[in-house]
């Protein structure tokens, strides 16, 4: 926060190679258009290999910066040249990546999607039953019971442990930091083997519900503790000291003065847990089982989920069984949208409210 | 993961507390220290319950062998011993982990620079939020890309670095199949660890004093000077820290490994890496599990517990590294 206050009061910066004049447009067009033109036709002609021409762009595009940094400020330019070329095709690369996700789950998922898709559960539906029958609806209950379960769980226990982080400040806070941050590392599939190995395998419980979200809560629980430890660190110190001055016992301050005064960000903690896990695939593999028919009750048998059914979907060959699975994907894809917008939603909400 | 510099403490911990007090700091207490619990339960039982396998193959055949058989047919009967040995999946993971760790380091850096010292803060935004949506996507659906889209494009550029390269050791290939290979396991883990790394590297950058960017602007320096004399060495540990950070993750991840990855036993592939061998003990606990009896796996806990302990070091050292950025500053 000091830096901010910084940033504000600094000038800002002159930006020297971002001065623009024809002159300088013109090298830039031609420094970024040239090489990939060359390129393009050597491949047309045949000369060389796709990946030789490929590489040979990579070269021709950073040495075209470089010349272009050069012409434009000397041999100071040739650096910046070369690394505003290198940024360029790394900004390439992401766009395309990020497009090419949205686009593929978007084309071959709409076809399946129609509202049936959404309610109806897949009973008496086989792999090559033809689009227009069955759905998903047990899938998105699933879902929706276990990604509420860990929540119940995993966000008292997050918050608490911000709580002892920032407002407790016990002893030994470095040490839950560390672990928090462990846990946070730990791997989806080892979330779910290790729910597996001391519930299931030992014969405790069967495959259902509730295992699914224990192994969801390991996995959602540091992530909420993490956003709730930031978002309480945001809290005013005076209001807290306003609060003791005034008599209140430090379980009051906390319940009646941090936790209201950081009620969004808490909500938005919350909601970055549930968009963590809600994707989650490995963990529901060894804990729920999956079922094609409609099973609320998180203690007794086998539960789907959208993830697991998206995952037992596309390794089917048949035509139909696939497309409802990227169906299904495009559903899930939009469950985490929601979640992340409105999380996002709510923590601008809050930087504002600051100001 | 954010670093945050020390608070000063409102109440100092000697002061009188009432009772309600330490009921309540007890109660937090024990609620904080869950992860501790739940992280030594989960090693715990993760050894307790791979003994049996570990016990059945010896310690170090299990950590060195490559094969993984059960060695039981169809009908249920079983001929011979079975063998398992994670190596080859062990040395796969941190194969394609590297392959992603060299795309992603410099495309996030690349970002990153470009987000806070060259953007406007409107894009700088826009990018953000593009990057920070990245990172919610669930690997389930990278792994339908993976399939769907990623497949055909990585065989076919796997095929081209063989014909045009593939005198250079990494780009051999005795089998001429191009799908499965961990060069495409590598670029969609190099897809997921990209916004990790990219906004830790992001945050740290931005955090250089405004003052020193100014002085290093007005002694003549311009991006490339400023950022190698000034944002680079401040944020170093910093982006040694996402970078582990990513490579956690990047060891870690299931499923769209799973779809794209050709597993092979036997064999360590050591660095050919558009050939299709490849290797991942998340991987392999989910391929094997569904069919697995007892002793198998009581042996895939055991890969799990192998991959547990390695991504807690990983974490680990990620951490100490941000932790000592903190004391710098």
């Amino acid at each position: 926060m000091s830096t901010a206050l910084i940033e504000n009061q600094t000038p800002s910066a002159q930006r020297p190679w971002r001065k623009k004049s024809r002159n300088d447009v013109l090298i830039v067009v031609v420094a970024s258009t040239l090489p990939a033109l060359f390129c393009f036709t050597i491949y047309q002609i045949g000369i060389l290999s796709p990946v030789i021409s490929g590489m040979l762009f990579v070269i021709l595009q950073i040495a075209a910066g470089a010349i272009a940094g050069t012409i434009h400020r000397g041999r100071r330019g040739l650096a910046d040249g070369v690394l505003i070329a290198s940024i360029g095709f790394a900004l390439a690369f992401i766009g395309t990546v990020m497009s090419s996700v949205i686009w593929s789950v978007l084309t071959k998922g709409l076809e399946a999607l129609k509202w049936q898709f959404i309610i109806q559960n897949n009973e008496y539906i086989t792999p090559t039953s033809p689009l227009g029958y069955g759905g998903i609806g047990h899938a998105v209950l699933g879902t929706l019971i276990i990604v509420g379960i860990a929540t119940i769980i995993s966000v008292p226990i997050g918050i608490a442990t911000a709580v002892y982080i920032t407002e407790v400040r016990g002893r030994s806070r470095v040490l839950v930091q560390g672990l928090v941050q462990a846990m946070s590392g730990v791997p989806s599939v080892v979330a779910g083997l290790f729910i597996f190995a001391t519930l299931i395998f030992t014969g405790v419980f069967e495959f259902n519900g509730l295992m699914g979200a224990l192994a969801y809560t390991i996995l959602m629980l540091p992530t909420v503790a993490r956003t709730a430890e930031e978002v309480l660190r945001l809290v005013p110190e005076d209001l807290r000291s306003a609060a003791l001055a005034l008599g209140a016992s430090r379980a009051r301050v906390v319940s009646m003065v941090v936790l209201p005064t950081a009620k969004s960000g808490l909500v938005t903690a919350m909601l970055l847990g549930i968009a963590r896990v809600v994707g989650e695939t490995a963990p529901l593999v060894f804990t729920i089982f999956g079922s094609a028919k409609t099973n609320i009750n998180p203690v007794e048998g086998p539960m789907a989920a959208i993830p697991l059914y998206i995952f037992n979907g596309v390794r089917q060959p048949f035509a139909p069984e696939q497309a409802r699975a990227y169906s299904a994907a495009l559903v899930l894809l939009f469950l985490v949208i929601v979640f992340f917008t409105l999380a996002r939603v709510l923590s601008s909400d809050r930087r504002k409210g600051k100001k | 993961m954010v670093v945050q510099p020390p608070q000063p403490r409102t109440v100092p911990r000697n002061a009188q507390l009432t009772k309600a007090d330490r009921r309540f700091a007890r109660i937090m207490t024990a609620a904080a220290f869950f992860s501790l619990i739940v992280l030594s339960l989960i090693a715990f039982f993760l050894v307790y319950q791979s003994l049996p396998a570990i016990r059945d193959q010896g310690l170090i055949n299990f950590l060195t062998g490559t094969e993984w058989d059960s060695k039981t047919t169809s009908d249920g009967t079983t001929t011979e011993d079975p063998v398992f040995g994670v190596a080859a999946m062990l040395w796969g993971t941190i194969l394609i982990a590297i392959i992603a760790i060299v795309i992603g380091l410099p495309v996030s850096l690349g970002i990153a620079v470009f987000i806070v010292f060259i953007a406007s803060a409107r894009l700088a935004t826009l990018l953000r939020n593009t990057i920070d949506f990245l990172a919610a996507i669930p690997s389930i659906v990278f792994g339908l890309w993976a399939i769907s889209a990623l497949t055909p494009v990585g065989k076919q550029w796997g095929e081209w670095l063989t014909n045009s390269l593939g005198f250079i050791p990494i780009f051999e290939n005795n089998l001429g199949i191009w799908v499965g290979t961990p060069f495409i396991a590598g670029i969609v883990l190099a897809v997921m660890v990209t916004p990790i790394i990219t906004s830790v590297s992001r945050e740290v950058l931005g955090r250089t004093p405004p003052e020193l960017i100014n002085a290093s602007q007005a002694l003549g320096g311009t991006l490339w000077p400023t950022l190698r004399y000034v944002a680079f060495p401040f944020a170093k540990s910093g982006i040694v820290a996402a970078t582990m950070l990513g490579l956690g993750r990047a060891l870690g991840e299931t499923v769209a490994v799973f779809y794209v990855l050709n597993l092979t036993y036997g064999k360590i592939n050591w660095y050919q890496i558009v050939s299709p061998d490849g290797g991942s003990i998340a991987s392999l606990i989910v391929a094997k599990f569904s069919e697995a009896d007892p002793l198998e796996i009581s042996a895939l806990l055991g890969g799990g517990m192998v991959l547990f302990i390695i991504t807690l070091i990983v974490n680990a050292i990620s951490t100490t590294i941000a932790r000592s950025t903190v004391k710098d500053m």
